[in-house]
């Protein structure tokens, strides 16, 4: 996997400096005159990703080999992540509408098994969750598939500019971009994506880097050249508030997985709207590198996890700076990465977009609610810092820590080299030609006053908040409010639930058990007994009585 | 078998052959009568007071009936060669009466139940098939007013599907299952002759099969079902699905009758009479249901002492073929 | 003379013997009436024998059920032959 990943990644560069792509299709069958067709598109895009993909999975796998060490299943676990994999290379290769379908029904359904790895009632709870958000998203693309047939072919890559300008086909754009948003957990659907942290750790490590959740983002950046105006603000309406949100979420978490899983929402949000500003090549390059440290962000939350016996409260956690450093330097490395710290390899995609951003002609809205969620990002990871590197050890007083486990710590070793280089390395290679930036200073500093702000509150204000007067207790409901993600999860689940169960159960009360019942089939059958019993009195007279009907009957007829 | 029933069913069959294949109005009522006066004998072989009490019922409607036949007959003549134009249907329909009552059709269906009660299961089996046969060709000879045709239809349906209700004597539900088809039998004698043909082919083949199954298991009763059919899986199920063929299920041949005669009340517009005979046809189902139902979803015990002494070859055969001819020979006819 | 006998036959309900002979009274009303139709017609009076023969056979039956029934029964009373509801 990992030589593939090379070869792919040298192929990708073989093509991105000549700037070719190869396309190739394989009739399946015709069905009045639309043929549905295998294809494969191989672009620097899809093999870069491929490339990126490949790398972090055998990454992954190396580390899973000593994480889920003591599991009985563990040959099940290494096949469902290759299928994981499998699927997602086939929905990166494939423009074709009906060939993405079988990489994002594979990435779902695969995604529920491995979130209901671990059997209990909190796993099922969310890998239903999951699948069912994810389900919409099936549903989006299958309608998408159907109007499709209009059009006589599903290779979307063709219809592109077409897409753009048709009333009709803008139906397929909007099931697109639905699709994309329940894959991408924004707004709406974004309460699957902390819930299915009950996964394994590198499977989270996994998915929440490099697979499922950029699965979205990816159709969307292949989608790009067809999304009208009103699509696009609406794009970036939600996907900047998915972004604010769960940077509001993750700093009044206490979860160490969810906290990366929100952070990574909020990472989503920035791609997103990003890409709904236009720089779909930006939003890429945040993807590929995002991957990459938010891949390495989860092995080191894994691997305190795993030498905590699998706690995940960062409550639990301090000073873990002295007994596993080397693991608290790879997670500084990738948090400062995260938060945009100068010439690592986050700062070259983050910084660009932000002043692409602020060079867009836009409202004071986007504007403030990026630079606020910069402003989180870096509040949120130097919180997670403060709770797990500094301080005291709030765990049992007996305890092994140590970093005796080397496969994980190689697996993780292998990913870090990349975290430091690989953003300026990319930017490099994508970009032949700067953008060009202009901006008044103050606007410039602004980056830099949002971080430096972030770090002020993250750091001291939950340094403080513990032993001063605690705000976010005093203001109980507003936090509770925030730190559930704005009430998605309730939304999402009650909200969804209770109204067709009460209904269910009012009909199944008043109608089933009740009205139906007594004036339906008890009713009918009651009647029949009863004008039964009344014939049968009828008929148990004497034979002569019915001759004598007869006869009547008969005189009738004969008389008139 | 003794040899004055052998001479007694031949003479019965060359009756009803008689009354089937003949031209002229005497000839049909002697074919009647000595159909008439052959099965009595056969009904009264058994030396007790309910067979014989039977014949007799049977015997005093049947020559009631057969009188009025006649004389109606006569009658018509009499007025139509006086007075041609003037088409009587007044005798028409005391002729249609009087067959009506021979064939145990509903308002003159008194006598049917209380005659069947009393036969055993081979003398029900003629009386519920082969006697049929006779008045069912003669009423297609006359041309029957439609408004009295779906009145005798309607009150067909009615009456077997209240009666059947509260039975618990299996010879009476056959009774009023055997009436409730005579409505669909009538229907399709206003259709053609030859779909009446494989509506009766197909009900007397249900119903042979039905009947030997009791006759073989000495089941008289409801309650006897559960106790004796129960024993053996192949009976169970073959009786089972006789009955839903009976009912007009689907995957069986009893389908196959209904649907032709519902898709030429369809064609012809007479939604209301399809209709009605469909949902009361519906209750008659039910009363099949429960009678199977019990049967099939209690749980009983197979106890392996008692064996009944059935070839069951002959069972299975006759009861497949039956059944799942009306699958078979579609599927043959697509293989084809 | 038929509607007569027809309604003898069916209101006569204590003695079955009674009822067959109104039987054969209706029977003796039909001769007469197929009597009348065969003058009428083409004097084809053979058939008058072949009715006679028949409503004869009919007799004998009837009483040989009667002779049957009251073997059976103990009497001839109609109304005793309720055993069939």
């Amino acid at each position: 996997m990992l030589s593939l990943s090379l070869i792919l990644f040298v192929w990708s560069l073989y093509l991105m400096i000549f700037d070719m792509s190869f396309f190739f299709e394989f009739g399946l069958v015709m069905i009045n005159s639309s043929s549905v067709v295998m294809t494969l598109l191989v672009d620097w895009m899809s093999m870069l990703f491929m490339s990126f993909v490949l790398f972090i999975s055998c990454v992954v796998i190396y580390y899973s080999d000593e994480y889920m060490g003591g599991d009985l299943n563990i040959n099940r676990f290494i096949s469902l992540v290759v299928m994981f994999v499998f699927s997602m290379v086939l929905l990166i290769i494939s423009p074709n509408l009906i060939s993405i379908l079988l990489g994002w029904d594979g990435l779902g359904l695969v995604s529920y098994c491995l979130v209901i790895y671990y059997q209990n009632v909190k796993s099922y709870n969310a890998g239903m969750l999951t699948a069912l958000s994810n389900r919409i998203g099936d549903v989006a693309l299958l309608m998408s598939i159907a109007w499709m047939l209009n059009y006589g072919s599903w290779s979307y890559i063709f219809y592109l500019e077409e897409l753009k300008g048709d009333y009709y086909m803008n139906i397929i754009t909007f099931l697109i971009l639905l699709a994309a948003m329940t894959k991408s957990a924004q707004i709406p659907f974004s309460s699957w994506l902390p819930a299915a942290m009950a996964a394994p750790t590198p499977v989270s490590s996994l998915v929440h880097s490099s697979t499922l959740v950029t699965a979205g983002v990816y159709l969307l950046i292949r989608f790009n050249f067809s999304f009208g105006d009103s699509l696009m603000y609406f794009l970036l309406f939600i996907s900047s508030m998915t972004m604010f949100m769960s940077g509001l979420g993750a700093s009044f978490e206490f979860d160490l997985k969810k906290i990366i899983a929100l952070s990574t929402l909020s990472q989503l949000g920035l791609m997103m709207s990003i890409l709904a500003l236009g720089g779909y090549k930006l939003a890429f390059f945040h993807l590929l590198v995002h991957a990459l440290f938010k891949a390495l962000l989860f092995m080191c939350a894994g691997n305190v996890i795993h030498n905590l016996f699998n706690c995940q409260d960062i409550r639990y956690m301090g000073g873990l700076v002295s007994s596993m450093p080397l693991t608290c330097v790879y997670l500084n490395i990738c948090n400062l990465s995260l938060c945009g710290l100068p010439f690592l390899s986050g700062f070259y995609s983050k910084d660009l977009i932000v002043e692409v951003m602020s060079m867009g002609y836009l409202n004071i809205y986007v504007y403030f609610i990026f630079y606020l969620s910069i402003g989180l990002t870096v509040c949120y990871s130097f919180r997670l810092v403060y709770y797990t590197c500094v301080g005291d050890f709030n765990f049992f007083s007996l305890n092994v820590l140590s970093e005796r486990n080397y496969v994980m710590l190689k697996g993780m070793s292998g990913l870090i080299l990349l975290v430091i280089v690989m953003g300026s390395v990319l930017s490099w290679l994508m970009f032949f030609y700067p953008y060009v930036i202009i901006l008044p200073f103050y606007m410039k500093v602004m980056t830099l006053f949002s971080i430096l702000l972030g770090v002020f509150v993250g750091y001291e204000m939950s340094k403080f908040s513990l032993s001063y007067f605690n705000l976010s207790m005093a203001f109980y409901k507003t936090s509770w409010f925030l730190a559930s993600m704005w009430n998605l999860p309730i939304i999402s689940t009650h909200g969804i639930n209770y109204y067709p169960v009460m209904m269910g159960s009012l009909l199944y009360k008043n109608l089933d058990q009740g009205w139906f019942e007594y004036f339906g089939a008890q009713k009918a059958y009651l009647s029949l007994v009863k004008s039964s019993k009344l014939s049968q009195i009828f008929f148990n007279n004497n034979i002569k009585l019915f001759f004598i009907l007869l006869v009547m009957w008969l005189m009738v007829l004969m008389l008139f | 078998m003794k040899l004055y029933k052998i001479m007694f069913f031949n003479m019965m069959v060359m009756g009803t052959i008689i009354a089937t294949s003949s031209y002229s109005w005497f000839s049909m009522w002697m074919g009647l009568e000595i159909n008439l006066l052959s099965i009595i004998p056969l009904m009264s072989t058994q030396k007790n007071s309910l067979s014989s009490e039977s014949a007799i019922k049977y015997f005093v409607t049947q020559a009631l009936a057969s009188l009025i036949l006649l004389m109606a007959a006569i009658m018509m003549m009499l007025i139509n060669e006086f007075i041609t134009p003037l088409v009587n249907y007044h005798f028409l329909m005391i002729m249609n009466s009087a067959l009506l009552t021979k064939l145990g059709a509903a308002p003159f269906h008194f006598w049917f139940p209380e005659v069947m009660e009393g036969l055993t299961w081979l003398n029900c089996m003629i009386m519920l098939t082969w006697q049929k046969i006779a008045p069912m060709t003669l009423i297609m000879n006359n041309s029957m007013n439609p408004t009295f045709s779906t009145l005798i239809i309607i009150s067909c349906l009615l009456t077997s599907a209240m009666m059947v209700f509260n039975q618990i004597s299996l010879r009476k539900i056959l009774t009023f299952s055997s009436i409730n088809h005579i409505a669909w039998m009538i229907s399709t004698t206003m259709m053609s002759s030859s779909s009446w043909l494989i509506y009766f082919a197909v009900y007397c083949l249900i119903n042979m099969n039905i009947i030997m199954i009791f006759k073989m298991t000495n089941t008289f009763y409801l309650k006897q079902i559960n106790n004796i059919i129960n024993t053996n899986k192949t009976i169970k199920f073959s009786y089972m699905m006789n009955f839903l063929s009976l009912g007009g299920l689907p995957p069986f041949i009893g389908f196959l009758p209904k649907w032709i005669v519902i898709n030429w009340l369809v064609n012809n517009n007479m939604y209301t009479i399809a209709t009605t005979m469909i949902i009361l046809t519906l209750i008659m189902l039910y009363v099949y249901m429960r009678i199977t139902f019990s049967s099939m979803l209690l749980n009983h015990n197979e106890p392996k002492i008692i064996k009944l002494k059935i070839n069951k070859m002959a069972i299975n055969t006759i009861n497949f073929m039956t059944l799942f001819s009306l699958i078979t020979c579609t599927l043959i006819f697509n293989l084809l | 003379m038929f509607l007569s006998g027809l309604i003898v036959f069916s209101m006569k309900r204590k003695h079955l013997l009674l009822m067959l002979l109104s039987l054969e009274f209706i029977v003796l009303s039909i001769y007469f009436v197929l009597f009348m139709y065969l003058g009428i017609f083409n004097n084809e009076y053979f058939f008058s024998m072949i009715f006679l023969t028949f409503s004869v056979c009919e007799g004998a039956l009837g009483l040989s059920l009667l002779v049957s029934l009251i073997r059976t029964h103990g009497n001839d009373y109609f109304h005793s032959f309720n055993l069939l509801w």
